[in-house]
């Protein structure tokens, strides 16, 4: 037996405090009698010489005694051990979407937090504990904290989540911590074996919450057009048992097709819908029957929406401009001289060749080729002979030239440009003179060419379409990559219009998150929730939005079968009687027994014993 | 008011009740008790031959003619007796309800007046450590009222010590009487020297043992710090029913041992509770011992 609390002890000092009690001799109710002749002869033993009374045999006394002893004990905190105690516990908790599954009631996480509670309940004063969340990050919520309040409290924030367990990490973190603490006892409180954390150096213990749930996932949905007519490819995966699923789709929320689907154990099948109507945007795959784990049951996607953007060319006549920039097929291309580039607006992006606007735009990203005459923006020097150009190894903007090759450019001349603040040269020549230039301007991206095409040979190759079309995604972004595969707990990177004046995102339960400004946005990382997320941004009083969804990692977590235990060689170990040898308290039974004493006291007194 | 012990219904309830007397005692005047003296009375006694100086008035001539001697009758002598009542006035009788020296007061008035009723001296003795305070024998009822005053300003004071006090009654003297003792009997130098001391006097002892109800049957419980009054000492005790037994079982013995005594020395034993009515006390107790004849 151990004792959680030694300070109760202290009240041992009180039991000479109760004999002394008893020692003493009591304030007496004063009675007159006639003679205490007799009283005399009757009480031998009672003298009132002194104040203090010889110590007898008394019930009372004995049971007052007994009463504080077991209180003292009880408030002391006696728990029972039936194990090896270790100083230094690292908890590591397995938060995947597996671990939402109700195959263990009332479900694998809920149990696993319950059973870790237990644990830090039975906690010794010197022993302390390291939490760890495995989800698709790693995180530390408790570093070697012996307070059983904050431990709870930490362990009140995690939260089951919808993604994956990254276990990897997380026993990189143990290995750290066990690294400081040797002897640590490392459990893991998961629902499946992980081979991640097989080290010999730090053998641990699994505690593994699994009862072979069923399941049945949504594992894809994918589209594709027939005649501008969608057709909805959806992918149904048994882990279960041989079953009959019913399936629903659904377009914007309306209910299309249902259809039984019969599954034997471990098959995927596809499904297919039609009917879908031409201008749906958000369909929905809805497994209707109920399994072990209901987050995977759906599924969703975004079809293309019509997106156009405007782009202006303003060149005396440029011809390889103008094919690079039409093979993108969402453009709508303007053109125009040199004369009539004036006081334009509305366009998404600006492409100025041979010409320096005065100023640049307000509403859209700019390209400008071979910059000409003075202007605000740039200090335009004179002409030179580029060298070999190369790629600037310092650059954040290395995707706009993947697939291209800068050294096997030619440029006969280009202008001298001294380098914004707010621009980094992508490309230079070998005395470092900038070739290519690229930069954001608050929300507004700018690229800069400071050599006339028709003086090099890069519109000959294949390189300079490749280029154009990474300039262009970079310049024309899709506010985000709706039809993008992501899973719960991912990044999504969102790309606003340089005019965007806010931008906010609505999460699948409708609430929502401002993003931006401040621009560049940040990746979006609050994506825990599965469904579909709605992007809005505001551009002069007008919203334009865009959809993404955010789906279970079915593969990995869908399957919530017990994958067999590695073998014994793996320094895995299992001990399922941890669940139950957490420390059993017994501070309750010697309170009880107290209140029994009290009670018993109150008898004898009122039987005047 | 104060209440007085004496009313008028009472006293009459009285007239029909003398003290009972097995000795026949000596006195120097007339009274209504037989004396072993021969004496003028009618109740016939025994003959005796004439001798001269015999009064000759007393010769049965109807002997002579039979016998042709000359023999005079002897009658028995009535004579009076001498009561002394001996009244504890020590402060542990100024207790209890009924107040136990009440009672005593208005027994020794019973006593007083049944032994004037009977044409008896009677005396009154106030001791508790000493002879407190005397009222002189007297004889007949026109002192009785005197009595009754003396009796009901009798202060209850001082300690009780039964023996030392009784020693000190030299007034009682030795030509016998009967002598009736009201007390607790919680005297400290005990109580049977002075009762030896008594029957050495030649006096028929009536011990009239008057305890309360609280010393009967304490009512106390807890811790109590019980005050002496007659000293003012005190003792701590704390009362449980363990110690009600122990207490009970020495009141017991303590009153077998007073009645052990009694009767080995031919004393009236009354033990008496005051709780119980004067009444019942005169006409049940004291008539039922023997103290009193009706």
């Amino acid at each position: 037996m151990k004792f959680l609390n030694p300070w109760g002890f202290l009240f041992f000092i009180s039991i000479p405090g109760i004999i002394i009690l008893y020692l003493l001799k009591q304030q007496n109710q004063e009675m007159m009698v006639s003679s205490t002749f007799l009283w005399e002869r009757t009480m031998q033993n009672l003298q009132a010489s002194v104040p203090w009374q010889r110590l007898r045999a008394n019930i009372l006394l004995i049971l007052q005694l007994m009463a504080l002893v077991l209180f003292s004990l009880g408030i002391s905190q006696p728990f029972l051990y039936s194990r090896e105690e270790k100083d230094d516990y690292i908890i590591i908790l397995d938060s995947s979407a597996s671990m939402q599954a109700t195959d263990i009631k009332p479900s694998r996480f809920q149990r696993a937090k319950s059973d870790i509670e237990k644990l830090i309940d039975g906690m010794l004063p010197h022993q302390r504990m390291t939490l760890v969340e495995a989800s698709d990050r790693a995180r530390i919520l408790a570093n070697q904290v012996s307070d059983k309040a904050t431990l709870k409290a930490k362990l009140g924030q995690i939260k089951e989540t919808n993604g994956f367990a990254n276990m990897v990490e997380a026993f990189e973190f143990v290995r750290a911590l066990a690294k400081e603490e040797p002897n640590s006892g490392i459990y893991l409180y998961s629902d499946q074996y992980h081979k991640a954390g097989d080290n010999e150096d730090n053998p641990y213990n699994t505690i593994i919450y699994n009862d072979n749930g069923q399941n049945r996932a949504v594992q894809s949905v994918t589209y594709s057009y027939d005649s501008n007519t969608p057709i909805i490819l959806s992918a149904i995966t048994n882990y279960g048992s041989d079953s009959m699923v019913s399936v629903e789709c659904l377009a914007d929320g309306r209910l299309i097709d249902v259809k039984e689907v019969s599954l034997s154990e471990g098959e995927t099948k596809n499904i297919y819908w039609d009917n879908i109507p031409t201008k749906a945007q958000r369909i929905e795959i809805h497994i209707l029957d109920e399994d072990d784990l209901m987050a995977d049951n759906r599924a969703w996607a975004i079809l293309s929406p019509p997106s156009v953007n405007r782009v202006l060319l303003v060149t005396t006549r440029n011809t390889f401009l103008e094919k690079a920039i039409g093979l993108r097929g969402d453009l709508e291309l303007d053109k125009t001289t040199l004369d009539g580039a004036r006081d334009i607006g509305g366009y998404d992006l600006y492409v100025y060749d041979g010409y320096t606007p005065p100023e640049l735009p307000e509403d859209g990203s700019v390209i400008l080729f071979n910059p000409v005459g003075t202007g605000d923006i740039l200090n335009i020097g004179d002409i030179f002979n580029p060298g070999a150009i190369r790629l600037n190894s310092r650059t954040s903007y290395r995707d706009l030239v993947n697939y291209i090759t800068p050294e096997d450019f030619h440029i006969a001349e280009a202008r001298i440009l001294e380098k914004p603040p707010w621009a980094e040269m992508v490309l230079e020549d070998e005395k470092q003179r900038p070739i290519m230039m690229v930069g954001q301007l608050e929300n507004q991206r700018i690229a800069i060419f400071p050599f006339e095409i028709h003086k090099s040979d890069l519109p000959l190759k294949s390189d300079f379409p490749i280029l154009m079309q990474n300039l262009l995604g970079w310049m024309l972004p899709q506010i985000v990559d709706y039809d993008a595969e992501r899973f719960a707990g991912d990044e999504v990177e969102i790309n606003p219009f340089p005019h965007a004046q806010k931008v906010t995102v609505e999460n699948p339960y409708g609430l929502t998150m401002d993003v931006g400004p401040p621009f560049p946005i940040p990746p979006f990382s609050e994506t825990q929730e599965v469904g579909v997320y709605k992007v809005r941004q505001r551009i002069d009083e007008k919203d334009i939005e865009g959809y993404f969804t955010v789906h279970i990692p079915t593969l990995k977590e869908s399957d919530l079968r017990l994958i067999d235990q590695p073998s014994t060689e793996t320094k895995i170990q299992t001990d399922d009687r941890l669940r139950l040898s957490t420390g059993k308290s017994v501070w309750h039974y010697f309170i009880w027994a107290v209140l029994i004493l009290i009670l018993a006291e109150w008898w004898v007194y009122q039987r005047g014993y | 008011m104060k209440k007085t012990p004496f009313d008028q219904d009472f006293l009459n309830k009285l007239n029909r009740l003398s003290l009972a007397s097995k000795m026949a005692v000596k006195g120097s005047t007339g009274g209504q008790r037989k004396s072993n003296l021969k004496g003028d009375s009618v109740e016939f006694s025994d003959f005796k031959e004439y001798t001269p100086g015999d009064d000759f008035r007393r010769i049965d001539w109807n002997a002579y003619a039979r016998f042709e001697r000359l023999f005079i009758k002897l009658f028995m002598e009535e004579q009076q007796s001498q009561i002394t009542i001996i009244l504890d006035c020590s402060g542990s009788m100024d207790f209890g309800d009924p107040n136990k020296g009440f009672l005593a007061k208005q027994l020794a008035g019973i006593f007083c007046y049944l032994g004037l009723n009977t044409l008896d001296r009677v005396g009154l003795l106030c001791i508790n450590d000493k002879v407190e305070d005397r009222l002189p024998y007297f004889t007949g009822k026109q002192g009785f009222w005197k009595a009754l005053k003396f009796i009901e300003e009798i202060p209850f004071g001082g300690r009780t010590s039964l023996n030392t006090a009784i020693k000190m009654c030299q007034s009682i003297g030795s030509r016998g009487g009967t002598t009736i003792i009201l007390s607790d009997l919680f005297s400290q130098d005990g109580y049977e020297e002075g009762i030896k001391y008594l029957q050495y006097q030649k006096q028929e002892i009536s011990l009239i043992h008057i305890l309360s109800p609280e010393e009967l049957d304490p009512p106390w419980d807890g811790n109590i710090r019980l005050v002496d009054k007659e000293d003012q000492n005190y003792r701590d005790i704390n009362v449980t029913q363990q110690v009600m037994r122990a207490y009970r079982d020495t009141l017991d013995g303590f009153l077998r041992d007073v009645r052990e005594f009694c009767y080995n020395r031919g004393v009236h034993y009354v033990p008496i509770n005051s709780g119980t009515g004067i009444e019942g006390i005169v006409f049940d107790n004291l008539v039922k011992m023997g103290v009193i004849s009706s």
